[in-house]
């Protein structure tokens, strides 16, 4: 069985800052796998490098097998980070038309389905830059997942949602798992980490270290 | 990389954008109408080509040239900023390649210059022959200008007005990736024509060898030379700069990916 995650003795310095040290993890089973950290501990580095954003001073990251930095990505792969950006002046339909455009494997109707998964109105004309935070990273979610990916890295997905919201992404995170997708979140409330994750992760100041296994069915 | 020279083409070439371009050709056409009495001393094809000679005013002419440069960099150089203040992260994401990216912005970025061009001599194609003719030209009394043909004229402005747009934008883009802030990199693009054009007043050999400036085609009047050494200089110096381009951009990538441009003010 081909790897999903192989991280092997990766560390990142930037301007002599540790930001990762010496991190080795393999990932192997389809699941969901949270990693939790104080503030500026890394978590978001460490989901850059494996996304490929990041490249490894030493050391390398394979996800499905092939190697991923240095320009190139992992296939099969979504994403949601602090940021997302998507064309202001475009309705969230239109965006998200944008983006599945350059790979083209989804249909239109898809993309309206994944918008009213995450709650939005695929049918909404105002474009996005009228829309409110919380509202923007539904949208975020509803691209990460859009294509189906078999890995799935999220960064504190529940960032600015509501109660409805969180509840929402948290079923859908669920199911995920049950379509046997692999699921990375990275989230500072412990609910959500109980509720979802076969498997935590602790981020400390750089280190990576194996925090709790419990198995939810 | 066909996918992605539609996401580019579709952001990059729409109405809006489109329009800016011309208009400044059109603003260029209405103060060489002003500055001449609303009586252009040439008529036909010639009066089109007399529009976009320049300068024929040394100093007030480079106000001009700004003016029709202007739009090209600030339009790609919006784009650019947009792009890399957000939606970069997930396209290159979803197109697996960041070089993919830049490579099919350069073509799509081409494209748009070009249309943008010739969009702008069909409106100064417009104005040379609405406007009226008539008037007299007394400096041009046994010029180039004069002597040459109209056609030849044209396909001279053209070719080297694209070149010149064409090697400004680039130098906005390299500047970019370098500085990653668009405003000090417009800024120094801006500084680069003036100084250019400025060096091309002071020491007039010079002129056949600052290609960022080969469109001002009346500096051929001051030091002649051939429209395929004016081509081969552009295209040299554009090959320069997309190899810049390209090798920066690799060494740029991380830090455009995780804190993208620096937000002016
Ligand atoms: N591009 C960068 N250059 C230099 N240092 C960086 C960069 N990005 C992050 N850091 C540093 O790396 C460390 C880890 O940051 P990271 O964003 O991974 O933390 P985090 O665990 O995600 O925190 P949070 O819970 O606040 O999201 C921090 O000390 C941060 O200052
Ligand atoms: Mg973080």
């Amino acid at each position: 069985m081909p790897m999903i995650i192989e991280i092997n003795h990766v560390t990142k310095t930037v301007k002599g800052n540790d930001l990762l040290k010496d991190i080795d993890l393999r990932i192997t089973k389809p699941g969901v796998y949270g990693v939790i950290g104080r503030n500026g501990s890394g978590k978001s580095v460490l989901f850059k490098t494996i996304a490929g954003l990041l490249r490894p001073t030493t050391g390398e990251v394979k996800v499905f097998g092939e190697k991923v930095g240095n320009g190139r990505f992992p296939k099969h792969f979504g994403a949601l980070f602090d940021l997302p950006g998507f064309v202001p002046r475009y309705t969230a339909f239109n965006n998200l038309k944008l983006l599945a455009s350059i790979r083209g494997i989804i249909s239109t109707e898809d993309i309206r389905q994944v918008i009213s998964k995450v709650g939005l109105d695929p049918d909404d004309r105002r474009p996005v830059k009228k829309y409110s935070y919380g509202m923007r990273q539904r949208l975020g979610i509803a691209q990460a997942i859009m294509e189906n990916p078999s890995l799935l890295i999220l960064d504190e997905p529940m960032n600015g949602l509501d109660e409805t919201g969180v509840e929402e992404i948290r079923g859908m995170i669920l199911e995920f798992k049950k379509q046997g997708m692999t699921v990375l979140i990275a989230s500072h409330n412990s609910e959500d980490i109980k509720l979802l994750c076969d498997q935590v992760y602790r981020m400390d100041q750089g280190k990576l270290t194996l925090h709790q296994t419990e198995t939810v069915s | 990389m066909g996918n992605l020279l539609r996401y580019h083409y579709r952001l990059l070439i729409c109405t809006p954008t489109l329009l800016v371009v011309p208009a400044a050709f059109l603003l260029n056409a209405v103060i060489a109408g002003i500055s001449n009495d609303w009586k252009l001393p040439y008529s036909g094809l010639k009066s089109v080509a007399f529009l976009l000679y320049l300068p024929t005013n040394p100093s007030f002419d480079l106000v001009r040239w700004l003016l029709i440069l202007t739009p090209y960099l600030l339009i790609t150089g919006l784009y650019l900023h947009d792009e890399f203040t957000g939606r970069f992260v997930n396209v290159s994401i979803q197109s697996k390649r960041s070089t993919l990216w830049l490579d099919s912005f350069l073509i799509v970025m081409t494209l748009f210059i070009t249309v943008g061009t010739i969009l702008g001599f069909c409106i100064n194609m417009m104005a040379g022959f609405l406007i009226n003719d008539g008037g007299e030209a007394v400096w041009m009394e046994g010029s180039m200008f004069e002597k040459v043909n109209a056609v030849n004229l044209l396909v001279r402005e053209f070719i080297l007005m694209n070149g010149s747009a064409m090697i400004a934008v680039l130098t906005n883009i390299l500047l970019t990736l370098l500085f990653r802030n668009m405003g000090v990199a417009t800024l120094l693009t801006v500084t680069s024509i003036i100084v250019s054009f400025a060096v091309a007043r002071l020491a007039t050999p010079l002129i056949p060898w600052l290609p960022i400036n080969m469109g001002l085609t009346a500096f051929n009047e001051i030091q002649p030379f051939s429209l395929f050494h004016g081509t081969t200089v552009s295209v040299a110096m554009i090959v320069i700069l997309i190899a810049l381009i390209r090798l920066v951009f690799r060494y740029r990538l991380e830090s455009l990916f995780i804190e993208g441009l620096k937000q002016e003010g």
